[in-house]
């Protein structure tokens, strides 16, 4: 089989996939399908470094999500995408919020979902790679070039975001 | 009991992320802390929760696009850009030879002739006469290996890629003979140089070569079936060339046939029997075409004293303390002069338009014809001082400017499409990549100056300051596309940011009184925007 039926195959089975993980790291209002595109775009062009004996999911979501940071890097307004590590630590834990265990039914789902969404950035990627993923602390944070510790605290403070909005808009979703 | 552990440190240790030597802590404070122990198991569904939530299929998941252009067309892209830089080369080589160093000499030459001190002219001589021989043969062969290097390189990429795709070798075989489509960088060249003697070509000699001729006395009596570039202290020509003639001296007599294009500049430039049949440009500070002689196309004329007796078939246009006419004339006579003389035996087809210092400025003699209307354009400088918003021809140009980027900005994207994810981030960042944009706009020529002075580096100056000729335009098409995308963030496709980013850039370049630094400005930006795009590419391809 020529590289491009082989590689046909493997847009058809992962299309979706890999336009799930794009729209879920780049949030709101980004374009999924374009990132997506350029995401086959750039594994087509590699293609020959790929092992077949790893996963491929894992060989072309890893392509996907640092085409995904590199978008927001680049049309992010700050200089730094994840801000200071200090600057998260310095911000109070909110502990009166109750942690999420259920979720009462679908709508309640789909809200989350849509939280997550409009996640800033620098909260949204850790949090997308992290607990959708399935991806290490450690890998994340050489992926986004910061250290572990700035990776937990993103993750506890998109947390807390979230358990927060989630109480303040039950009904705000509909 | 110890105290509890922070919220950052039990939701690590809950996701299993705590370094080995602060777990044994934790974990042997959960073992005795019931709350804790509660929390971490809260936070652990916790994040089963939100793995669940996140797997639910909430966005609309759009239907599979068809097997996306990036399989064949990304290689045909390569293969246009491939082409594209080789036609570049060879344009470029072209341009810059006939004429970037073609007018740098001419005006050198022009410049020293019109100040002619006999040691000056020595030098100039010398110098120009090193620059067209070193640089001539230098730019040859430097573009010679770059175009055979490129070809090679490209032949090589193309067969590699076309036959894993299982290309019949026919085809690829095709393919690679398109490039050589591609015109041949330049005919043969003759260089001749005899500094302090006499080069002469004689009546019954004939050359099929673009000649260029360099002696203290050039004389061309046989023919020429090329192009002549001439240099020396006295040029005369007597023979045929039927290309074009450019010849700088301090006398340039001419008095046989020229097929092509005159441009000279000299001490005093004289057409005697002469019978040029494409325009003449002459600089010089004295300019005579006599009784006998004929411009066949347009005649531009810059010195102290033009003198015109014979006959010029289209246009004259003057810059000259005095211009005389007495010959004929097939169109119009345009004059920047201090005084006009049209003689008795003058005839103008077309109108005499001049700008002079005053309407007296202009002296017909009885018998002298003008067909046309004589109009007077007041002084000098006067000229140029409308406002050029009122006019209906600025905003046309301004359009046809804008549709030029904007197929330009297609392309480019088509060809780049790495370029697309270019931004001007806020702060810092953006003064950054002005200052970058400055950086470039003042290194590039200065280097280029200073390789240019070696000789060596002289083909290399040449290709870099078109390149930074080519990159100042393409500048604030990327910037225009950025801008476009910024205020379009939701569009898809590239077409409408593109188009609007452009205008805006444009209309921003043309604001009154302004207008000029914010081009400035822009262009910094976009120079920027380009070089940080190049640098990162030259980063991830060594990366990678
Ligand atoms: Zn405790």
């Amino acid at each position: 089989m020529s590289r491009k039926s082989a590689f046909g195959v493997l847009y058809t089975d992962y299309y979706r996939r890999v336009y799930g993980l794009c729209r879920r790291l780049l949030g709101a209002g980004q374009l999924a399908e374009d990132a997506t595109q350029e995401t086959f775009m750039r594994a087509y062009r590699s293609f020959h470094k790929f092992e077949p004996t790893q996963p491929f999911w894992q060989w072309i979501a890893a392509i996907a999500s640092n085409h995904c940071v590199d978008l927001l890097r680049g049309r992010h307004r700050d200089a730094q995408l994840f801000g200071q590590e200090q600057a998260e630590l310095d911000v109070a834990d909110d502990t009166q919020l109750p942690i999420l265990t259920h979720l009462e039914n679908t709508e309640a789902a789909d809200r989350l979902n849509a939280l997550v969404a409009e996640l800033p950035d620098r909260y949204r990627i850790p949090l997308v790679l992290a607990y959708y993923q399935g991806i290490s602390y450690d890998d994340i944070a050489s992926q986004l070039g910061i250290t572990r510790t700035h990776v937990g605290v993103l993750l506890l403070r998109a947390k807390e975001k979230l358990r927060g909005a989630l109480i303040a808009t039950p009904e705000a979703g509909k | 009991m110890t105290a509890h552990p922070d919220t950052l440190t039990m939701s690590m240790y809950a996701d299993g992320a705590l370094p080995p030597e602060a777990v044994a802590a934790v974990e042997k404070h959960v073992g005795t802390c019931s709350t804790c122990r509660e929390q971490v198991t809260l936070l652990r569904r916790e994040v089963d929760l939100l793995n669940e939530t996140l797997r639910r299929t909430a966005v609309a998941e759009p239907d599979l696009p068809a097997l996306p252009r990036f399989s064949a067309p990304a290689s045909f892209r390569d293969f246009a850009l491939a082409n594209l830089t080789i036609g570049l080369v060879f344009w470029l080589g072209q341009f810059l030879w006939k004429t970037l160093l073609g007018e740098l000499a001419v005006d050198i030459a022009s410049r020293f002739a019109s100040i002619y001190v006999p040691d000056t002219y020595q030098l100039v001589n010398a110098f120009v006469m090193q620059l067209l021989e070193k640089g001539t043969a230098m730019f040859y062969s430097y573009l010679n290996v770059v175009v055979l290097g490129l070809l090679v390189i490209g032949s090589l990429l193309a067969i590699l890629k076309y036959r894993k795709n299982g290309l019949p070798p026919a085809a690829c075989i095709g393919l690679l003979a398109l490039p050589l489509l591609a015109p041949t960088p330049a005919d043969a060249l003759e260089f001749w140089r005899e500094p302090t003697g006499t080069i002469t070509i004689a009546a019954h000699e004939a050359y099929d070569d673009t000649m260029i001729l360099a002696a203290e006395m050039v004389r061309i009596e046989g023919n020429v079936t090329g192009d002549v570039i001439a240099t020396g202290r006295s040029i005369e020509v007597s023979g045929n060339i039927s290309g074009n003639l450019i010849a700088f001296g301090d006398t340039v007599r001419i008095s046989g046939k020229v097929g092509g294009a005159t441009i000279s500049a000299a001490s005093s430039l004289m057409l005697e029997h002469a019978d040029g049949a494409g325009d003449l440009w002459g600089a010089a500070k004295f300019i005579s075409i006599n009784r006998d002689s004929i411009v066949g196309g347009n005649a531009t004329l810059a010195g102290d004293s033009v003198m015109v007796e014979g006959k010029v078939a289209r246009d004259l246009t003057g810059f000259a303390d005095t211009i005389d006419v007495r010959g004929e004339l097939g169109r119009t006579l345009r004059a920047w002069a201090g005084a006009i003389r049209l003689g008795n035996d003058a005839h103008v087809h077309g109108n005499v338009t001049y700008h002079a210092a005053s309407r007296d400025s202009l002296k017909q003699a009885g018998s002298a014809r003008i067909d046309g209307e004589v109009i007077y354009e007041g002084q000098a400088e006067d000229f140029g001082h409308e406002n050029r918003y009122t006019t209906a021809r600025f905003y046309l140009w301004q359009l046809a400017r804008l549709g030029a980027a904007f197929l330009v900005g297609l392309a480019l994207f088509w060809l780049v499409p790495g370029l697309q994810s270019l931004s001007i981030a806020a702060g810092m960042d953006s003064l950054r990549t002005a200052g970058l944009g400055l950086l470039v706009l003042i290194a590039v020529p200065i280097i280029a100056l200073l390789t240019a002075f070696t000789l060596v580096g002289l083909p290399l100056a040449l290709i870099a300051v078109a390149a930074w000729i080519l990159a100042l335009y393409l500048a604030k098409i990327v910037l225009g596309a950025t801008v476009g995308r910024m205020l379009l963030a939701d569009r898809e496709g590239i077409m409408l940011p593109l188009l609007i980013g452009l205008a805006i850039v444009l209309v921003a370049g043309n604001l009154p009184w302004i207008g000029g630094i914010v081009g400035f400005v822009l262009t910094l930006v976009g120079l920027g925007l380009l070089a940080q795009y190049l640098w990162k590419a030259v980063n991830t391809s060594r990366a990678a």
